[in-house]
């Protein structure tokens, strides 16, 4: 929040108007305007050229009147401190008006530790002597208010020594936990699903935790959990370093084999990101770092087969996507690739990983939306340890079936149209994939559905109910999700 | 097709994903295009839509505001093109928002209480049923044009696309305007860094009495509060009824209390 400094602006403007008449040796009306100039102005706000017509004889109306525009179009702007001062009319019929741009002379900041203020300092006032102004100053506070985590910044500018600038006083109430997430799903492989996030950023770093784990047919089919601290190194932050810990268990089914198997792991991993623009309301965020996995695995290929496994990989991560751009996220068009080149022993050899996720949305209308996705996975590993789910959320309709595939590629549309204003949709979905069985042979399946979703406030409920194409739409399986912020 | 894709490989059946995808990435991009004489385009489009001079609507607005349950709105809407407007809320409660072209009030007469509300940053100062109503005035003093040709928009109509910059603001307009009746289908305003500040999508177009006028409005902003959405359906249109200035005018009772709202 802002207070406004207590100006009576007309009344001061107007008896500095006065003052100036009264003050001054010339009488104003002994000569034509011929030509306006500004002095003290110096920001571009093109005043000249409105200016430009205002010339000839002018009596204290018009004067006044030049002196109201110009005032009010600095007010109009966000620079609502500054003024226009005096009027000089010279014998040669120059008219000059003296603009006081009113600049932050300083900042005290009172709430946090001392390198807190200089940094909510540096956000608020990047320049020193800048003229101030209002709209500026509101979009940066919610810019320190993000990026550090608070709660509350008030600004109170204050005149500073009478000399028409603007000292802020700046009172900053910090948030005392960070944000919380949550949501809850049905996974076709894990069951159900909860998941819980906390995001706590801090300046020039943040810390991101995440927990989920999957129940499914009485049995804790899944467990994980992940933790990742990132530190921007540069001033603009666009470099990060990048430290993370991923460590569970899971519970994976080998579906030719008919068996089980469960693996034990825990991953810790660093490395660097990058975050640039790219053509046109695109940014790329790129993260690139070492992977160290140690893996406890049982009963796998053989029943009571233990083994301790050493998963070395060097990851890319890359996303390009206008979301930071969008007012509505999910009008966002995105592009991840993930590549990861390693080494264990398992794959002796070495292996590859690599996926790609491909969204997009367009509404013909305002109320309907259709998303088309691409899913692509692909490892050269013969491993089964390393392939990939085929009848996962990306391709629906297919309840119980644990295919896995080293090379799949689901293609997807969903649709939906807005049956309540603002907080029900409802629409078909389609998804296909073309993959390599667990016999290595090309095959292809094709799912079909219908999604519902039903939003209040910052929660959102969708549940889809999808089936096989080729079989009875009653040997279908519901998918659901529920997702929060708190 | 698929035979097809099989005797080839996967090749083939990877790539035109890879391909699908650049070029819906790509397809982003325009470049600028030729036409005879866009600034004559843009003026007509501009009176085109400049033929409504008064509206009179019962209204339904739905209001999202982020991390609030959403409001609806209901009530009879009136305005005229000098930027004054005055909307009697029937529901959820009796409110009166009025704004008689000088300052913009906000009336709950039940609880007795006004609100004076000033406006900064970016507001589009026209009332919802002339978007092109910020052109009208100093047009090639202060904005730029740039257009860059027509383009499949929606249930594949053709849409004029102009990108509008606002030397005075610093921020970047994209309109979409429909090829055959000039009316606006979407304005998209950026900032100077190319974030999007608010969204207008215009549809729904009724011919009443030879005028096109759109009968459903979504404005999407980011305002104080967060990402706010209204959507406004209108209906019961009357187009350019005289109105007595009474209509934008009113005298509030003495014992109210008042309040200024900053936003």
């Amino acid at each position: 929040m802002i207070k406004q400094i207590n100006y009576t602006r007309i009344t001061v403007m107007r008896l500095i108007i006065i003052l100036t008449f009264l003050l001054s040796s010339q009488s104003i009306y002994a000569e034509a305007v011929r030509e306006i100039v500004l002095i003290g102005a110096t920001l571009d706000l093109k005043l000249q050229s409105r200016l430009a017509g205002k010339k000839g004889d002018l009596d204290r109306k018009d004067i006044e009147a030049i002196g109201v525009l110009i005032t009010d179009e600095y007010h109009n702007r966000g620079y609502t401190t500054s003024f226009v001062e005096k009027y000089v009319l010279k014998k040669d019929g120059v008219l000059e008006i003296y603009v006081k741009e009113s600049k932050i002379a300083g900042v005290s900041i009172s709430g946090v530790s001392k390198d807190e203020a200089a940094e909510i300092e540096h956000i608020l006032v990047p320049e020193t002597g800048e003229v101030y102004n209002k709209f500026f100053l509101k979009g940066r506070m919610k810019e320190a208010r993000e990026q550090l985590n608070l709660e509350l910044i008030k600004i109170y500018p204050q005149n500073y020594e009478d000399s028409g600038d603007v000292f802020l006083a700046v009172e900053v109430t910090k948030r005392k936990t960070g944000l919380f997430s949550g949501q809850i799903g049905i996974d076709p492989i894990y069951g159900v699903m909860p998941e819980l996030g906390y995001f706590f950023p801090m300046g020039n770093s943040s810390l991101n935790i995440q927990a989920r784990a999957g129940i499914k047919g009485g049995e804790l089919r899944k467990i994980e959990g992940e933790t990742r601290y990132i530190k921007y190194i540069d001033k603009n932050k666009v470099i990060n370093l990048l430290f993370g810990l991923q460590g569970g268990r899971s519970v994976e089914i080998w579906e030719t084999h008919d068996s089980k198997y469960a693996v034990n792991s825990v991953a810790p991993y660093a490395g660097l990101g990058f975050i640039f623009d790219f053509f046109s309301n695109y940014i790329i965020w790129t993260n690139l770092y070492l992977k160290e996995s140690i893996n406890y695995i049982q009963d796998y290929k053989e029943e009571k087969a233990t083994s301790t496994e050493s998963d070395t990989a060097l990851i890319a991560d890359i996303l390009i996507s206008n979301k930071y751009y969008l007012l509505d996220k999910k009008d966002a068009t995105e592009l991840n690739i993930f590549v990861s080149g390693g080494k264990s022993n398992l794959e002796s050899r070495g292996y590859i990983i690599t996926f790609a996720r491909f969204n997009t949305s367009f509404l013909p209308v305002s109320w309907l939306r259709f998303s088309p996705r691409l899913n692509i996975y692909y490892t050269t590993s013969k491993e089964r340890y390393y392939w990939q789910y085929v009848y996962d959320k990306n391709l629906m309709g297919f309840s119980d079936d644990y295919t896995a595939s080293r090379f799949k590629n689901i293609l997807g549309l969903e649709s939906e149209a807005e049956i309540l204003t603002g907080s029900f949709y409802m629409g078909p979905l389609i998804n296909y994939g073309y993959f390599l069985n667990e016999d290595q042979k090309w095959n292809s399946k094709t799912g079909i559905g219908l999604k519902g979703r039903y939003v209040y406030k910052d929660t959102t409920v969708q549940l889809i109910y999808a089936w096989d194409a080729s079989r009875s739409i009653t040997k279908g399986g519901i998918y659901l999700y529920i997702e929060s912020s708190f | 097709m698929v035979s097809v894709m099989r005797k080839r490989g996967c090749k083939f059946h990877c790539c035109a994903p890879a391909v699908l995808i650049i070029g819906i990435l790509f397809s982003t991009a325009y470049g600028e295009s030729d036409h005879p004489d866009k600034q004559e385009l843009f003026k007509k489009i501009i009176k085109e839509n400049s033929k409504i001079q008064t509206i009179d609507s019962e209204i339904t607005q739905y209001i999202t505001v982020e991390q609030n349950p959403q409001e609806i709105y209901r009530g009879r809407y009136r305005a005229d093109n000098q930027g004054r407007f005055r909307i009697d809320f029937t529901s959820p409660s009796e409110q009166l928002v009025l704004n008689d072209g000088r300052i913009f009030v906000w009336y709950y007469p039940k609880n007795k209480v006004l609100y004076q509300i000033e406006r900064q940053g970016y507001a589009s100062h026209n009332t919802g049923f002339n978007p092109m109503m910020e052109f009208s005035k100093e047009f090639e003093k202060r904005y730029d044009v740039l257009y860059l040709g027509k383009h499949i928009y929606g249930f594949f109509k053709m849409a004029h696309l102009f990108i509008v910059r606002d030397k005075v603001k610093g921020i970047k307009l994209d309109i979409r305007i429909d090829a055959k009746m000039n009316t606006i289908l979407a304005k998209t305003v950026r900032g100077e860094n190319g974030i999007e500040i608010m969204k207008e999508i215009y549809e729904d177009y009724k011919l009443i009495n030879s005028v096109n006028f759109p009968a459903r409005v979504v404005v999407t902003a980011r305002t104080k509060s967060g990402i706010t959405k209204n959507v406004t359906e209108y209906s019961k249109i009357i187009l350019n009824r005289n109105f007595s200035p009474s209509v934008f005018y009113m005298q509030f009772p003495a014992n109210i209390s008042r309040k200024r709202i900053y936003e």
